[in-house]
């Protein structure tokens, strides 16, 4: 029988044609919410800006910043994130649903009004107001020395509606692109007592985004994911997921950093606390989906392929992880 | 039998990858269709005897994730 005529794979097209219920994006984002609520895990001594379980998320990715991005462990590492923050919500917070992703391509072109940021009380709130405006643009992978200058949007201030417009953030900044953040109390990288919890301590303040189509537009399009899912090797795939080797050379930022930078903002633009804003999940399970849809163009070779070593862009020159 | 599924798909797949060539929102991305690929394969890649380590509908597997935008109430890519 013709695939096209499959009642499985006829049943897999047609469910990008329905839509998540409001109800169901609600339960979502009530669950988020509560993580928002219930009390952190990570001991003070480690972690002394937490105040809630969601934070502890954010702790552990700020603390391991620099073996999980670039390194051997990027998919796998941030794989499990996802996973273990989706069993936190039903096991802590009594969601039955799963994670959604964000599906960059079907929105590139307007993410401010997909349904996942266009503000709604159905979504994971919308953009910043005007904010921030000193500030020309975003510099990948730094301010100080931009391969890649994203220009500032419409926003850059705090989320204006919205779900999560209240929800804030207690640690960071840590390499954050929006430059007008209040520093962490531990921010003294040459203080031997801080140096292991830079970004770590309390900071409360509010979300802020800063929506990019003109990011979203050049490197998380169709075509851009294409090319990313037709990669021939691991090598391949990894590199120009995370904006290729070297990174961000020849205006090129891959779907990774496009994706990050599509919200920007504080914590949305900041390297090592990014997933302090909860889109963040959206877009990493969308990560791991890739990956996942790349493995599986052949499963029996690619399954357990892994590329890169334990240090952040092999510096200093590591094993392989 | 996986390489015989694999070409199949990927001709039945042929007329939607050129329609996904017009990107709106109410149109099949061509990038979506590796999804729909992806699923297939791992369906025999478990039928082949490989441990199931994927299995469908297991909620500790990403094949159940849903799009924020695009999600009914089964199991799903």
């Amino acid at each position: 029988m013709p695939l096209a005529q499959d009642a499985r794979f006829n049943s897999l097209l047609t469910r990008h044609r329905s839509q998540l219920t409001k109800k169901e994006r609600k339960k979502y984002i009530a669950a988020v919410q509560c993580l928002g609520k219930i009390e952190a895990k990570t001991p003070l001594s480690e972690a002394p800006g937490v105040r809630r379980r969601y934070d502890d998320f954010i702790a552990a990715h700020i603390n391991q910043t620099f073996t999980i991005h670039s390194t051997g462990n990027f998919l796998g590492w941030h794989r499990f994130l996802v996973w273990t923050y989706e069993e936190t919500l039903r096991n802590e917070c009594g969601y039955d649903g799963y994670q959604p992703y964000y599906n960059w391509p079907k929105w590139a072109n307007d993410p401010a009004s997909s349904p996942a940021l266009d503000g709604s009380d159905t979504s994971m709130s919308g953009n910043g107001v005007l904010g921030c405006t000193s500030q020309p643009g975003y510099g990948i992978p730094s301010n100080e020395a931009p391969l890649v200058l994203i220009p500032h949007g419409e926003g850059g201030g705090c989320i204006k509606d919205g779900p999560f417009k209240d929800f804030g953030i207690n640690l960071g900044p840590v390499f954050s692109g929006l430059a007008c953040e209040p520093p962490n109390p531990i921010s003294n990288a040459s203080d031997p007592a801080q140096a292991p919890l830079l970004g770590l301590g309390y900071n409360p303040r509010c979300l802020k985004r800063d929506i990019s189509p003109w990011t979203s537009r050049q490197w998380s399009n169709d075509r851009e994911v294409v090319s990313l899912l037709e990669c021939k090797t691991i090598y391949c795939f990894w590199a120009q997921m995370q904006g290729g080797i070297p990174a961000f050379v020849n205006n090129f930022l891959g779907v990774h950093t496009a994706g990050h930078f599509t919200i920007s903002g504080d914590p949305g633009s900041d390297f090592a606390a990014s997933n302090g804003d909860p889109y963040f999940y959206l877009h990493h399970a969308q990560i791991d989906r890739v990956w996942w849809m790349w493995q599986n163009q052949q499963p029996w070779q690619r399954t357990n392929e892994i590329y890169g070593t334990i240090t952040f862009l092999d510096q200093p020159p590591s094993r392989n992880a | 039998m996986y390489f015989t599924t694999l070409f199949a798909t990927a001709v039945a797949l042929l007329p939607l990858a050129s329609a996904a060539a017009v990107y709106t929102n109410d149109s099949y991305l061509e990038s979506d269709t590796y999804a729909a690929r992806a699923w297939i394969n791992q369906q025999d890649y478990q039928r082949n005897g490989v441990p199931k380590a994927w299995a469908t509908c297991n909620d500790k597997n990403t094949v159940v994730r849903k799009e924020w935008y695009a999600i009914g109430s089964r199991c799903k890519i």
